[in-house]
């Protein structure tokens, strides 16, 4: 896996230079790569970094929690898929380095650049970078040593004061009560900061905030720097935005941009059915196929005739996701909501309509909105009479339990899936809701409720299309070589293809029949291309 | 108040009432670029809703306002580009707005039993006060700001505006992260226990000081928290476990009223706290944590996390109750009563008793009438001074800003100067 390209087919950066630009194994990525990178490497790079932070969105759905448990489990998976570099990545203490290190910390900031082009250009791709990027980036942070955070701490730029032995006193009773800290009080130092630098501190209530200011002790100084992380990338990624619809001239790379995050780390398939779901099934999916958050929504809805927006937000992408029409759509949210007494067409049209034109992107800002994922479902806050979000996190373990009960599942199963929901351990609670429902195990574990009724329509149809829709093969609609076809570029034939040169496990196979030489032909200035700030 | 009087009367209130001028200086922040930038929203008869208005100049604002009467004015952020513009723009986007609060008492349905839904009464209000309470001082004390409007939402609710610079320049991020701090009640209607807290974090320790002096006549006495067997019920969940709720269960059953049950209940749990029981003494917050779960501020915290959300206007007119969404002073939100809020109706009437006792006292001539600007005629003179107070302390805070800049902008000058010599 540990793939260093060939000599002759790739610009290599010398060794000086790289230590040089590379000092560290954590990076806030504000300059640009530079020299230059073969279209293959290129490539490789993103799509490898794109999956890498596919198995954190995984990571990040078990809720562990404590950060050195998310940070062991992403570890884990990543040296299981084979990622050692970035498994290493994760665990790199600081500074020191050799020659593999900086290799490696050049791909971590040339994917990290690829990306942010691919994925500034609609809105909820931006999201997801960021949430995912900005969470990488906060379990590689943790990694660091005392000695390599003081040294990075004095190249950021962010200002900070500690404040006084007085200070400390007389404030003594609230730093100590709004503080998380673990050791000695006596000996900690605070820091004064603006709050909106350590925004994850404020949204946890776990700092001292008083006019204004945080004190934060030097333990939390993450949150600064997660902080400083995201809101720079928040601005960048519009940069890019405006850098990849403006200046981005070269066909290939656009292909190869607009159409990387389409393969959604792995998921645009599995979350958009390739069949139509008629709206007449409904009732019967959600009890055969529908996962429980999905399921718990339809009930209430024909129960209720009611959903709070976020709800019909959610189970709404839901339904485009599995193949119900926009016509289908609003025909069955009408029938259901009209049912309610002071609903009347009219009213409906007026209050409901919109959002569900919206959803489908016909109205409004017309984006193709994605059904959420299971990690934004466990996170995203459920309020006062509302019921979306991840039942196994957000029910009471005794109204869950009175849920599968009624839904016939085995008692054994229930105790299963209500100890996984107490541990935190969501998605190991619905695989064991798919495996009572469905006598069988999913192939994968779920980390997005269509992904659930994609599975269970795949068992329950006994269709034999199961190896297709392993995410490998989805990579390979964006191996290089079918986006340089589509780029027109042409492939000679009868080229030594030499199998030795593999560039990642997943792609191997695809690449065989590219003409390597071309790497070395086409060759990009990754300045020129990176450096958003030609405008 | 039906449909046909408020077509009648809105025109009066737009043309006579409406602060304008006050408004414009709200919301331009000191500079008319930035009224220009602001999107509006109106709600029309019959439900016709009209997004991304925006107006140069507040006459353009004015002659829009009088020519539509919309029965609901929303307020949005400030964009790059004018919002009327938006469509030639490739980028459109917010650049500030204030932070804003949304409280709603149907949020309050699962805790109330004195009304329910669009319903209020002085008894459920308490909690708008209570929110109102807690929520001030900790935007004052924790966050620093201090140009805070507080405004009834015409019906069930407040709205605060927080408009300090700092605060209309937040990020999308940090919006989030304030509302979060703020947000100590979550979950849905599948969790019973909504609070929880594991460390007794000083916000948390301010705001259980306001609301423990008040607790027991408002939760326990006024909305009978135990008196029903369906409100044992409902608190007895808050206990997720069952060999404990039943102990519980039992020490309730013991007493009658809301308000020995809640009695019995306090010094139970205080006996197994020094008793030194394992299994109570991991629920050592349980009283505040209840205490919280039934009175602590209900936000709907969307709202407050979007940047491009819109919030209802003040002085607008609530199209069901008439009444105006007027500003209320957070030191005097206990004096507030929803019933006593202006209506509609009840404005124009005072105008016109005015002017004609006016006129029968003074003679035909009407000099003195027209000098006298229309709402200092109404019970809107006292709310509106609250706005003007507000306006004034937010002015000044706005040209020490000024001052400070271009006295940089001096001093930098100065330096210059002596530097090419």
């Amino acid at each position: 896996m540990d793939y260093i390209p060939k000599e002759k087919f790739t610009v290599k950066p010398e060794i000086s230079i790289l230590k040089e630009t590379y000092p560290h194994d954590v990076q806030l990525y504000k300059i640009p790569p530079t020299g230059e990178i073969s279209l293959l490497e290129f490539q490789d790079y993103a799509l490898e970094r794109q999956k890498v932070l596919q198995l954190l969105e995984l990571i990040l759905t078990q809720q562990h929690s404590t950060l050195e448990e998310t940070k062991l489990a992403f570890t884990n998976l990543l040296r299981k898929e084979g990622y050692y570099q970035y498994a290493k990545l994760l665990n790199a203490q600081g500074s020191d380095s050799n020659n593999e290190d900086l290799e490696a910390r050049r791909k971590d900031h040339i994917s990290h650049y690829v990306l942010r082009l691919a994925y500034s250009l609609e809105e909820d791709l931006q999201n997801y970078m960021l949430v995912h990027e900005t969470e990488f980036f906060k379990l590689r942070f943790a990694s660091m040593n005392k000695e390599d955070l003081s040294k990075f701490l004095i190249t950021s730029g962010i200002h900070y004061s500690q404040i006084s032995q007085e200070f400390k006193e007389q404030n003594r009773e609230n730093l100590r009560a709004s503080t998380v800290f673990t050791g000695d009080f006596e000996n900690m130092d605070f820091y004064e900061l603006p709050f909106d630098e350590v925004v994850d501190l404020i949204n946890d209530r776990k700092v001292y905030v008083h006019r204004g200011i945080a004190y934060v002790p030097q333990s939390e100084f993450i949150s600064v720097f997660v902080t400083h992380f995201r809101s720079n990338l928040a601005v960048e990624l519009n940069r890019a935005k405006k850098f990849v619809v403006t200046n981005l001239s070269d066909d290939r790379l656009q292909h190869f941009i607009k159409n990387l995050p389409d393969c959604f780390s792995g998921m645009s398939k599995v979350v958009w059915s390739s069949e139509n779901t008629p709206i007449s099934k409904l009732n019967d999916l959600s009890k055969t196929s529908y996962p429980l958050c999905m399921r718990i929504m339809h009930e209430h809805l024909k129960t209720n005739h009611h959903l709070k927006n976020t709800g019909r937000l959610q189970y709404g992408l839901f339904l485009k996701g599995i193949g119900v029409t926009l016509d289908d759509s609003i025909e069955f949210w009408k029938s259901e909501m009209t049912k309610k007494e002071d609903i009347n067409e009219d009213k409906f049209n007026k209050q409901y309509l919109y959002q569900i034109q919206y959803n489908y992107g016909k109205v409004g800002r017309r984006v193709n909105y994605r059904p959420p994922g299971c990690t934004k479902l466990v996170v995203d806050p459920v309020g006062p009479g509302e019921i979306h979000g991840c039942p196994f996190k957000h029910m009471d373990i005794d109204e869950l339990t009175k849920k599968l009960i009624e839904y016939k599942i085995s008692p054994s199963d229930i105790h299963e899936i209500s100890k996984y929901a107490t541990e935190g351990r969501y998605n190991l609670a619905c695989t064991t809701y798919f495996e009572s429902t469905h006598k069988k195990y999913p192939e994968k574990i779920f980390f997005h409720p269509n992904q659930y009724f994609e599975q269970s329509r795949l068992i329950l149809n006994k269709n034999e299309i199961k190896e297709e829709n392993t995410i490998q093969d989805k990579y390979a609609e964006l191996s290089p070589e079918n986006i340089s076809q589509s780029a027109k570029i042409k492939v000679e034939k009868n080229i030594n293809t030499s199998n030795s040169t593999t560039p990642s496990k997943t792609i191997e196979r695809k690449v065989k029949t590219i003409d390597r030489k071309m790497g070395k032909m086409d060759s990009l200035n990754i300045a020129a291309l990176l450096n958003d700030d030609s405008d | 108040m039906d449909e046909s009087s408020l077509l009648d009367l809105l025109p009066l209130y737009y043309s006579r009432l409406f602060p304008y001028i006050d408004y414009y200086r709200w919301l331009s922040c000191g500079e008319a670029n930035t009224f220009a930038r602001r999107e509006f929203s109106f709600t029309l008869r019959d439900d016709i809703y009209i997004r991304f208005q925006s107006f140069r100049k507040i006459n353009d604002f004015k002659n829009e306002i009088k020519r539509l009467c919309p029965y609901k004015i929303d307020i949005g952020a400030v964009y790059n580009v004018e919002p009327s513009n938006k469509k030639r723009e490739v980028k459109f986007e917010p650049i500030q707005k204030e932070f804003v609060i949304d409280i709603d008492m149907t949020d309050y349905d699962e805790i109330r039993v004195c009304c329910s839904g669009a319903d209020i009464c002085i008894k459920c209000w308490k909690y708008m006060a209570l929110a109102v309470k807690i929520l001030d001082i900790a935007l004052r004390n924790d966050f620093g700001f201090d140009h805070i409007l507080w405004v009834f939402s015409g019906r069930r609710g407040v709205h605060c505006w927080v408009c300090d610079k700092k605060a209309r320049f937040l990020t999308q991020n940090c919006r989030k992260g304030i509302a979060n701090y703020l947000q100590l009640i979550t979950g849905g209607d599948c969790t019973k226990k909504k609070v929880k807290i594991r460390k007794m974090h000083h916000s948390i320790k301010r705001a259980l000081s306001i609301i423990e002096p008040v607790f027991i006549k408002i939760c326990i006495e006024e909305q009978n928290m135990l008196g029903t067997k369906d409100n044992v019920t409902k608190f007895l969940g808050i206990i997720t476990e069952d060999e404990m709720r039943n102990e519980v269960k039992d020490v309730l059953n013991k007493h009658l009223t809301s308000i020995t049950k809640w009695e019995a209940f306090v010094s139970f749990f205080k006996d197994q706290i020094q008793s030194g029981s394992k299994k109570w003494c991991k629920m050592r917050y349980l009283i505040e944590e209840i205490m919280i779960q039934y009175a602590y501020p209900r936000l709907d915290i969307n709202v407050t996390k979007g940047l491009n959300h819109l919030l209802k206007s003040p002085f607008c007119i609530h199209p069901k109750t008439g009444k105006v969404c007027i500003p209320i002073n957070p030191k005097l939100v206990d004096q507030f009563d929803p019933h006593n809020v202006p209506t509609i109706m009840t404005l124009i009437n005072e105008i016109n008793t005015f002017d004609t006792k006016e006129i029968t006292e003074q003679g035909e001539s009407t000099d003195n009438l027209k000098r006298i600007k229309d709402y200092k005629k109404t019970s809107l003179n006292k709310p509106y001074y609250i706005f003007q107070e507000f306006l004034r302390s937010l002015e000044n805070s706005q040209k020490g800003e000024k001052i400070k800049q271009s006295g940089m902008v001096f001093i930098q000058r100065q330096l210059q100067y002596l530097h090419e010599f």
